[in-house]
């Protein structure tokens, strides 16, 4: 009969279309929950200055009022405000990142390492941060720095010392200052020039003959997670070419005049730099980009 | 196979030694073997604060180019913080100071070294009871020890003291009247044991934010700290906290006495340790009946104490201070529990406070009280805020009232066992307490006839033009007395050489050699690894050099008792070098001479420092360190504990040895609580704090120059209170006028930034040269230390527009 297929497929497509509302229910059910945040974190706490506000939080006028959602504006006004609203404007990036049969002109790389060096006093020196921050705490730093972010071309670069991981302030001040520019041109002094030239990075790192791993050519101290900068949130030419191997060590070997932990026993400074260029071959030509 | 090992070790010792004296022999930086990157590198404690992290110096062409944590360190572990990692860049800013220059005719015009050198030596030479040395924790170790004894031994002078005054005077005199000794027992190990932190006023994460670090890296590997802010405002400190109590400015006093009073109610103090260790004391009736009165004070037995801290309730305390009494209920439940161990850290909250003395002794006396003393993680710990304040000011004593390692002027004896090492005639030392420092400035800023009689003044290593309280009355009033001579040397132009008469340029950090001493009694050296620019010299040098042409004008002091001059050094062949003459300087280690013979003033003390060559070797040593049977030198990490301290007796479990009543036991203080100096009114209805910022170090002439921290923080600003400035109608960023008795200052309102103030509350850094919040500054000095409270004085505000 001509009717019984028809009946049943009806049945099936009202079975799939009632699943997917279901489906679509309870997912958004869910996600619903997770994306209600509320406002509460980004208020200021309350001053506790007066006994009251400490003792007796019910019917204290200066309990912080729930935050409706018409206020919580707060992207607009935040100290990365800018930077949030800018993000239309990012570019989809230009280069690729390296892969095997693809490897980075030196060119290329030393303009990157030009980039990085922009940031810091020397190679080695905490980075500056690049964008306004907040200013009384550093609980936000990880949200973006703590993984790595990518949006389009820009990066929120992984953070390199992880066991190091809660006063980020200590160490990276932002570059934008903490005022906005018309008062900083009315109440900063113009700086007097600085003659300072850091130490710059070193490029490509040594290879034992033309194809071998090449040893790492920094220092190491508080660059530990080598995916910070070479991972897939690294700056596209100086990722590695094979993401998926995770134990860089294993290949990839520190020099050792770079190590300044060697030799604990014997603490007088100079055995430890008398000791120390034995691992360190003269450098090599740095090899063709493609072998 | 052992031997062998231990041969070499050995044999790479007496090469590290022999190649460590031949450098800091060579006059200039000696080569050393660079790495593949032609950097060489070197240990150096970092120049800024008084944590006392050692970084590493790269340099390359004789320049310093790169800055790394010192793994090898156990202060920092590898770690600095923002102003560490660029210390290196504070030597390159392109004004550095190259040449000697004299003013005339209101012009600072260049002049040579031997013509500066004559111009300070005949204004000694006409007045040397009128000279003054204006010094700082900032000096190294050997610069103090020669400006000491130049001026107290060879001028008979005492009107020497240090910037130091301005920042831990109040946390020594709590040593003092406590232990009877100075300087703290614990040490930053404390922090790496303790379950409960509590910082009193002490903004950590942003002043020393190595050591707030090493306690939140605890956390990060998943150990249990309990951190308890107490401030007057919220800062980055506040954020990481568990607890934050906020207290009315000044009341700290009534809190400490609450959780005794408490610890007493409960019973649930430490009676065995009280029993055994200590005694009670309170202020004197007579504080002039002998000059250490005010340190001794009137015993009191414990009843006394009792009844005296019985009107200290949690509700009165909440009264006076508006912490709830839960949370001070809570603080001394954490007192009365012996199986957590509890550090307490303090800073410029406890000491520039014009009750600063007391609001030392009171922490101490609670961690007393409590038995919270002597073990691993239970330590009251003072912080100190420049590299040198513990090893140049306190330990050689570059002040008014100090000898070298811990002596009197005051003290007959001690006089005289100084100019017995200084080979000097008896009588020689001055036995009269010299000028300390609000009241040497004021001197200064007085004219003669007024009763000024400090007329020609010394500044080493230091920017009192803007870091001195009450500026107008203290500095800014000098201007326009032609017969008072101010001499300033620096590495750049500041606030203090704007009125100097002759600037000289010194040398700074790496380009010369130095020892420091900081907060945990850890004594540091490093050796000179690039040449100062220009005609830069070291402040050693100058002091040295005019000692000399004071020698050779026929000044009687500049000679010891055989008649040699008072700065004869040896270099280690034992043959005399003319180190007066800079081309010699550096053919000798001046630094090592100098600390050798400082040295044998550290034992009276028992802050015995060990020789020279073992600092060379060392990432700094923890005094008392003494030498072993095997002829190995030890450091001590927990004075007065027998685990630990060698010179604390078998059995005796912990032992003050240099205890102020003789008997071995420290000294509970009663101390009222009391009303600040000045306090807001209808006038000038808020209290006006002062600090710091991470980003600048003090008064910022170094930070300042260096980009990356300029651009971090390029000026400074006031903070507010919200609904305070909503009430005037402030607006963010917006420049506003704050105005106390004294000065008024125009500077941006900053609103929900860096730190938080309650309501009625004002905040403002003093880095900035350009808007220095010292025009405001009280400057009431706390009667005992001298030292000027800096973080309470009334103020007011207004719209710059409406201003009049």
């Amino acid at each position: 009969m001509p009717e019984e297929p028809t009946k049943s497929r009806q049945f099936e497509t009202s079975l799939i279309v009632g699943g997917i509302v279901v489906l679509v229910a309870i997912s958004g059910y869910f996600v619903g929950l997770r994306q209600t945040t509320s406002a509460l974190s980004q208020t200021r706490a309350v001053e506790v200055v007066s006994a009251e506000t400490h003792r007796d939080l019910t019917g204290a006028k200066d309990v912080p009022v729930a935050v409706r959602y018409i206020d919580q504006d707060w992207s607009q006004h935040g100290t990365n405000a800018k930077w949030r609203n800018s993000l239309v404007d990012f570019q989809q990036p230009a280069a690729a990142a390296p892969s095997p049969d693809k490897p980075v002109p030196l060119e290329v790389k030393m303009a990157a390492l030009q980039a990085r060096a922009g940031r810091r006093a020397y190679d080695g020196a905490p980075p500056t941060v690049p964008h306004p921050i907040t200013q009384d705490s550093s609980a936000a730093c990880l949200a973006c720095h703590g993984q790595g972010l990518q949006v389009k071309d820009r990066f929120a670069s992984k953070i390199s010392h992880p066991t190091f991981g809660g006063s980020c302030t200590q160490c990276h001040v932002t570059s934008r200052g903490a005022f906005t520019a018309a008062e900083s041109a009315l109440f900063a002094v113009a700086l007097t020039e600085n003659s300072f030239q850091g130490a710059e990075a070193p490029p490509n790192g040594p290879r034992a003959w033309p194809g071998a791993p090449p040893t790492i050519p920094h220092r190491t101290l508080m660059r530990s997670d080598c995916a910070s900068c070479h991972g897939p949130k690294g700056l596209f030419a100086l990722r590695t070419p094979h993401p998926e191997r995770q134990s860089c060590t294993q290949c990839h070997v520190p020099a050792a005049a770079n190590d300044q932990r060697l030799f604990m026993s014997a603490p007088p400074l100079d055995a430890v730099k008398k000791a120390a260029p034995i691992a360190v071959p003269a450098p090599l030509a740095i090899p063709p980009p493609n072998p | 196979m052992i031997q062998r090992r231990e041969f070499n070790k050995l044999a790479a010792l007496a090469a590290a030694s022999a190649a460590a004296q031949a450098r800091a022999q060579q006059s200039s930086p000696a080569p050393k073997p660079a790495t593949n990157d032609g950097i060489t590198w070197d240990k150096a404690p970092c120049r800024f604060c008084g944590t006392g992290c050692h970084v590493r110096v790269g340099v390359k062409n004789d320049r310093v180019v790169a800055i790394e944590g010192d793994q090898l360190a156990e202060v920092n572990k590898g770690l600095l913080c923002v102003k560490g990692y660029h210390v290196g860049l504070a030597l390159y800013g392109k004004d550095r100071l190259t040449q000697p220059l004299l003013r005339r005719n209101g012009v600072l015009e260049p002049i040579s070294w031997e013509e500066a050198i004559e111009t300070i030596s005949q204004k000694i030479m006409a007045a040397p009871e009128q000279f003054a040395i204006y010094g700082s924790g900032q000096w190294t170790i050997p610069e103090g020890y020669a400006a000491n004894k130049f001026i107290k031994g060879g001028l008979g002078s005492n009107h020497i003291d240090p910037n130091a005054r301005l920042c831990m005077a109040s946390a020594v005199t709590g040593f003092l009247s406590v232990y009877g000794v100075d300087e703290p027992a614990g040490c930053y190990d404390d922090l790496d044991k303790c379950d409960v932190l509590i910082m009193w006023g002490n903004n950590m994460a942003e002043m020393h934010p190595v050591l707030f670090s090493r306690v939140m890296d605890r956390r990060t590997r998943g150990e249990k700290v309990t951190i308890i802010d107490l401030g007057t405002r919220r800062t980055r400190t506040t954020e990481f906290s568990d607890h934050y109590l906020e207290f009315r400015p000044h009341s700290d006093l009534a809190i400490m006495n609450g959780i005794a009073h408490l610890l007493i109610k409960q019973n649930a103090f430490d009676p065995k340790f009280v029993e055994r260790f200590c005694n009670f004391r309170k202020a004197p009736k007579d504080p002039l009946a002998t000059p250490s009165a005010p340190l001794h004070g009137d015993a009191m037995s414990f009843e006394d104490y009792k009844a005296a801290l019985e009107p200290y309730t949690p509700e009165l305390v909440e009264k006076l201070s508006g912490v709830p009494a839960e949370q001070i209920r809570m603080l001394a439940g954490l007192f009365a529990n012996k199986d957590i161990r509890i550090t307490s850290t303090w800073c410029m909250g406890f000491n520039q406070h014009s009750r600063g003395t007391n609001a030392n002794r009171l922490c101490h006396g609670i961690h007393l009280l409590s038995g919270h003393f002597g073990r691993p993680g239970d330590a009251p710990t003072s912080l100190t805020g420049q590299p040198s304040a513990c090893g140049t000011a306190r330990e050689v004593g570059t002040m008014c009232h100090f000898l070298p390692g811990g002596r009197l002027i005051l003290n007959p004896e001690h006089r005289k066992e100084t100019e017995t090492i200084w080979n000097v005639p008896e009588g020689r030392i001055n036995p009269k307490i010299g000028h300390h420092t609000v009241l040497m400035w004021e001197k200064f800023c007085t004219p003669a006839d007024k009763g000024g009689d400090i007329r020609t003044l010394w500044v080493q290593v230091t920017n009192p033009g803007q870091s001195l309280p009450n500026l107008h009355k203290l500095f800014k009033a000098k201007a326009g007395q032609p017969d008072k001579f101010l001499i300033v040397s620096d590495v750049y132009r500041t606030a203090t050489t704007e009125l100097a008469d002759l600037v000289l340029p010194s040398a700074m950090w790496v380009e010369k050699n130095g020892m420091f001493g900081n907060s945990e009694r850890r004594t540091q050296q490093w050796f000179r690894m690039v040449k100062p620019p220009g005609d830069a010299r070291d402040d050693a040098w100058q002091m040295i050099a005019v000692a000399r042409r004071l020698h050779d004008l026929g000044h009687a002091g500049m000679k010891d008792k055989d008649g040699r001059f008072l700065f004869t050094l040896k270099n280690d062949k034992g043959e005399e070098v003319p180190v007066w003459e800079w081309p010699r300087y550096y053919d000798m280690n001046v630094d090592k001479a100098l600390f050798e013979e400082y040295r044998a003033f550290s034992r009276y003390k028992h802050k015995d420092l060990a020789p020279y060559d073992e600092y060379v070797k060392a990432r700094g040593l923890r005094w008392p360190v003494v030498q072993q049977q095997d002829g190995t030198w030890r450091e001590t990490k927990f004075r007065f504990s027998e685990f630990d301290d060698p010179y604390v007796k078998k059995g005796a479990e912990i032992q003050f040895y240099h205890s102020v009543t003789k008997d071995d036991k420290a000294l509970i203080w009663f101390a009222p609580a009391e009303k600040a100096a000045e306090e807001p009114d209808a006038d000038f209805p808020f209290w006006l704090c002062t600090g710091r910022v991470l980003e600048h170090w003090h008064t910022g002439s170094m930070t300042r120059r260096i980009p990356q921290l300029h651009a971090a923080m390029p000026h400074s600003y006031v903070e507010m209170h919200p609904e305070d400035a909503r009430e005037r109608g402030l607006a963010n960023g917006e420049t506003i006028v704050v105005k106390t008795r004294r000065g008024e200052l125009r500077l941006p309102v900053w609103i929900d930034g860096r730190g938080h103030p309650p309501r009625g509350s004002l905040f403002i850094p003093f880095f900035d040269e350009r808007l220095m919040c010292n025009d405001l500054t009280l400057g009431e000095v706390d009667p005992i230390s001298k030292e000027p409270d800096y973080k309470k004085c009334a103020a007011t505000v207004a719209r710059a527009s409406s201003a009049p």
